[in-house]
């Protein structure tokens, strides 16, 4: 008995066969279980009870901390700042913003991927890598990655008679040569739709595009340009050239955030139940 | 390839004759062979030990050192003959991390418990082809699981990154190893299959013709994953991916296990105490579950110093692993199969980090 119990749990709780997403209520089910294989291990002899005890301490401890605990993602441009989190559900369902234990700064990106947190109010930092989470705000920030936000600064260049180049993001607005340039929309990945009307198929930018307001005196032009294909748009009066060089992404990082208070009763658990899993006998 | 590599290489060739000779050492009741055989496996062990610099094949360095140690268990030298041509071909950068090395640990001692208990089994006079044919059948499925099943389109492709690189040679051999291991597998089971339950004390197998060509087959197929894990180096490169190294682990560890499957049915009697092999498999078990326990924990502390959780989908896969062992320390009526599902779990624990 004990045995299949601990077989189909060990089956159940695998992340390689993913019960879990064709079925929620296997959650259930395995807690339901891990009570039943807990029960039957209590009435053994003296070490098996040192296993239920382990065991039973793991299992309250996950439980625990699957109903108390807290996660999600942290996503921070360098010099920003923030006071809460995306929270995230069982099997990463979104749940809305949560508030962070103080509000936390990510100060600097090093080259090597290590992200310096400030706290605010606590007034001192921490560092977080791929190899060492910190603790932050009362929270466990870690796993550092890199992701674009979908914006961009746009490298614009004019060609054709005075000559400049300005770096502008959407909705900004800045002066090359003898034009006045405004950043009308901006596509990071430019498209047409069954309508062939422009659509950015996604935030990275594979095939950048932009449309530009220009005006030079009393005179006005909208004019389109792409990476992909320099000075394709000549508008009727506009005596320039004028063309996307250059695309820079602008980037953020991404955190892990975790709140486990029970994680040291889990490790205590498993040390229990191995512990007393070697005391059997032999 | 440096030196190192060469040295893993050779290292994976000993624990492969290591394991054949502790076959016919085991089946011939011979135990100067085994001792022989014991000499090998420290050898092979000694030459991988200086790959235990690399974090990546520190595990598999920690499986083939716990294979070779405690006695010379052909199921165990097998599949450190894998684990040792894995650790040839591992990254040299990486991160190091203590919990897959002590479920490779565990994982070697599972399959010390494995061959501890199917040593039982054969020594009750139990007949040795469902054994064999066993080993045919995991064999196949080592062949169809490589490439992502490409081999039953008799294809294999070395995928690095972007490029992908067709060896259809690799591929026609891949799938004659598939066919001649099943081939194999299904002759020995129909030859078991077909003595009656009463005939239990006759000569083993309804066909001596079957048993000769199941046998046959068996040993086609050692040779043909030997020459398709070749192939598939040759293949490769310079530059072995992660997918190319485990693929070429399974075909050695298939080879290794097809290897130890021919010598049993060449057996005129059955050898070995049953009683002390059923004692030290119970004995090892309940090491199993202590060692994957303390894998577990490992697991959890690493997850919550790195990740900021201790909930990690190494800790969940070794809980299951040892949840698995667990339940094969306390059964006896189904303990072969139950280790089995232990020492799978356990090594896909190893692999999936």
């Amino acid at each position: 008995m004990v045995a299949s119990m601990a077989m189909v749990l060990g089956v159940a709780v695998s992340p390689d066969l993913p019960f879990h997403e064709w079925q929620p209520a296997v959650g259930g089910v395995v807690a339901g279980l891990t009570a039943l294989f807990v029960v039957a291990l209590l009435d053994r002899r003296a070490p098996r009870r040192v296993v239920a005890v382990g065991a039973a301490t793991f299992a309250l401890a996950v439980a625990y901390d699957a109903v108390r605990g807290e996660q999600g993602t942290l996503t921070l441009a360098e010099g920003q700042g923030s006071r809460t989190f995306e929270e995230e559900g069982p099997g990463g369902r979104r749940l809305g913003l949560h508030p962070l234990g103080d509000a936390v700064v990510l100060e600097a990106v090093e080259p090597d991927g290590t992200v310096v947190l400030g706290q605010t109010d606590a007034q001192r930092s921490a560092r977080a890598s791929a190899r060492r989470a910190a603790a932050v705000a009362g929270y466990r920030l870690g796993m550092p990655e890199r992701v674009p936000t979908g914006g961009a600064r746009l490298v614009l260049r004019v060609s054709g008679g005075a000559e400049g180049e300005v770096t502008l993001r959407e909705s900004e607005k800045g002066r090359a040569g003898d034009l006045e340039i405004a950043v009308s929309k901006y596509f990071p990945d430019f498209a047409l739709d069954e309508r062939q009307q422009p659509f950015s198929r996604s935030d990275e930018p594979r095939n950048p595009a932009a449309l530009l307001d220009v005006t030079r005196g009393t005179a006005s032009w909208r004019v389109f340009v792409i990476r992909a294909m320099p000075g394709i748009h000549h508008p009727q009066g506009l005596d320039r050239t004028l063309t996307l060089a250059d695309v820079v992404p602008d980037e953020a990082v991404r955190l892990a955030v975790h709140r486990e208070p029970a994680a040291l009763l889990a490790g205590l658990g498993l040390l229990v139940a191995a512990i007393g899993v070697a005391w059997s006998r032999w | 390839m440096g030196a190192l590599a060469i040295a893993a290489i050779a290292s994976a060739v000993g624990f492969l004759a290591a394991s054949i000779v502790a076959t016919v050492g085991a089946v011939a009741a011979r135990p100067r062979l085994r001792t022989v055989a014991r000499g090998i496996g420290m050898v092979a062990a000694l030459a991988l030990l200086p790959m235990a610099g690399r974090p990546a094949a520190r595990p598999l360095v920690a499986f083939a050192v716990v294979a070779a140690l405690p006695a010379p268990q052909p199921l165990a030298l097998a599949l450190a003959a894998g684990a040792a041509m894995m650790a040839a071909l591992a990254p040299t950068a990486g991160l190091g991390s203590t919990a897959p090395a002590l479920a490779a640990v565990a994982a070697a001692m599972a399959a010390h418990a494995l061959g501890r208990s199917l040593s039982a089994y054969l020594a009750k006079g139990r007949d040795v082809a469902w054994l064999s044919s066993a080993a045919g059948a995991s064999a196949g499925g080592f062949v169809v699981a490589i490439d992502g099943g490409h081999a039953l389109r008799w294809g294999y492709r070395v995928v690095s990154g972007p490029a992908r690189i067709d060896a259809p040679d690799a591929g026609l051999v891949l799938g004659l190893a598939l066919l001649a291991s099943l081939a194999g597998a299904l002759l020995l089971a129909a030859d078991a299959l077909a003595v009656p339950a009463s005939a239990s004390a006759a000569p083993p197998g309804a066909s001596p013709l079957a048993r000769m060509l199941g046998r046959r087959a068996l040993m086609l197929a050692a040779g043909l994953a030997l020459i398709a894990a070749g192939l598939v180096f040759r293949a490769s490169g310079e530059a072995f991916p992660l997918g190319v190294t485990r693929d070429l682990g399974a075909l050695v560890a298939a080879a290794g296990l097809l290897s130890c499957a021919v010598p049993p049915l060449l057996a005129e009697r059955a050898s070995g105490d049953a009683i002390d092999d059923e004692q030290a498999g119970a004995v090892i078990s309940r090491l199993v579950v202590v060692v994957a326990l303390t894998a577990v924990l490992a697991a959890a502390v690493e997850g919550w110093l790195r990740s900021g959780t201790y909930l990690t989908p190494l800790t969940a896969r070794l809980l299951s692993a040892a949840l698995v062992a667990f339940a094969a320390s306390e059964t006896a009526q189904l303990r072969i199969p139950a280790q089995v599902l232990a020492l799978a779990s356990l090594v896909l624990g190893v692999l999936r980090f």
